[in-house]
């Protein structure tokens, strides 16, 4: 039984593939169908996996793609920051980084959301992803400030609510090396 | 040449800035993590704006504005995950982070 994202992810790719190659004759769209469908048959196992449950209400996908909107822009918008920081970094005479790495345990449960998370972690300024092992993040971070939107849980958040999880408590972070006291 | 070229022409020369910058940091920069910081963010942010400023050029019709968008997201997705594989690499390796004073 083909089920409908299977035929979604086949119309997909040959849309994508008839965008690219823009030659549209019998020769190109059967190539165009031929590598859709082997492609197709070799992921579509791993794509009803990872992307879990299909959400059941008309209600649920409207709030998912919602969540998912509000995700990119907010991604796209801490890209530019990013970048405008580690060239800062990189062109300051005395590179005032003060790196660290740091662990933590996330309540996203599904391997999708850990991976945009994973991702999303790598995009905003001065931190980064370095190992994920099962619900434990190993991260970079430039500056220990960086930290801030992973400490308050505020970044899980917006992954989070894209797969309709519930919001998180801020987790237990470890440093390492450890953060020294500073005086107040 | 228009209003509308000039901003794709500035978006552009910003890009390649920031693709300067990215290269500069891998020089620069103490160590593997630092370094992999810059590819990940200074490299993203600079396709973003050179593929971005080329968008506004008058020759992009509809069909090369979809590839360059397609190069736009498949950047995005796939810097940060490169990046990571490099990092975690190292990691199981065993290597230690740069750190503003020996600890």
């Amino acid at each position: 039984m083909i089920s409908a994202r299977t035929l979604a992810l086949f119309f997909v790719l040959l849309a994508f593939w008839l965008l690219l190659s823009g030659q549209y004759n019998a020769l190109f769209i059967g190539m165009g169908v031929a590598s859709a469908a082997l492609v197709t048959a070799l992921t579509h196992d791993m794509v009803e996996r990872e992307l879990g449950d299909r959400p059941s209400t008309v209600r649920a996908v409207a709030l998912k793609t919602w969540w998912f909107a509000v995700y990119t822009v907010w991604l796209f918008a801490r890209i530019l920051p990013a970048g405008v920081q580690v060239a800062w970094f990189v062109v300051h005479p005395r590179m005032p980084i003060d790196p660290h790495m740091l662990r933590f345990r996330t309540q996203l449960s599904s391997p999708i959301a850990r991976t945009i998370f994973a991702n999303s972690i790598t995009l905003v300024p001065g931190t980064m992803s370095v190992t994920v092992e099962g619900d434990e993040f190993c991260v970079h971070t430039m500056v220990p400030a960086s930290a801030a939107d992973l400490i308050s849980a505020r970044m899980q958040n917006h992954v989070g609510r894209v797969f309709l999880e519930p919001p998180q408590p801020p987790p237990e972070i470890v440093w390492e090396p450890a953060l020294k006291e500073t005086a107040p | 040449m228009s209003a509308l070229t000039a901003v794709g022409a500035a978006l552009v020369s910003v890009g390649v800035a920031f693709l300067a910058v990215s290269a500069v940091g891998l020089l620069r920069l103490p160590d593997l993590y630092t370094r992999a910081h810059g590819v990940a963010k200074a490299e993203t942010l600079g396709l973003i704006l050179v593929f971005g400023g080329l968008l506004l050029f008058p020759q992009v019709d509809f069909a090369v504005a979809v590839r360059l968008v397609a190069v736009i997201f498949f950047s995005v997705v796939a810097n940060p995950t490169a990046v990571h594989a490099i990092a975690r690499a190292a990691r199981r390796e065993g290597l230690g982070v740069w750190t503003r004073e020996p600890s």
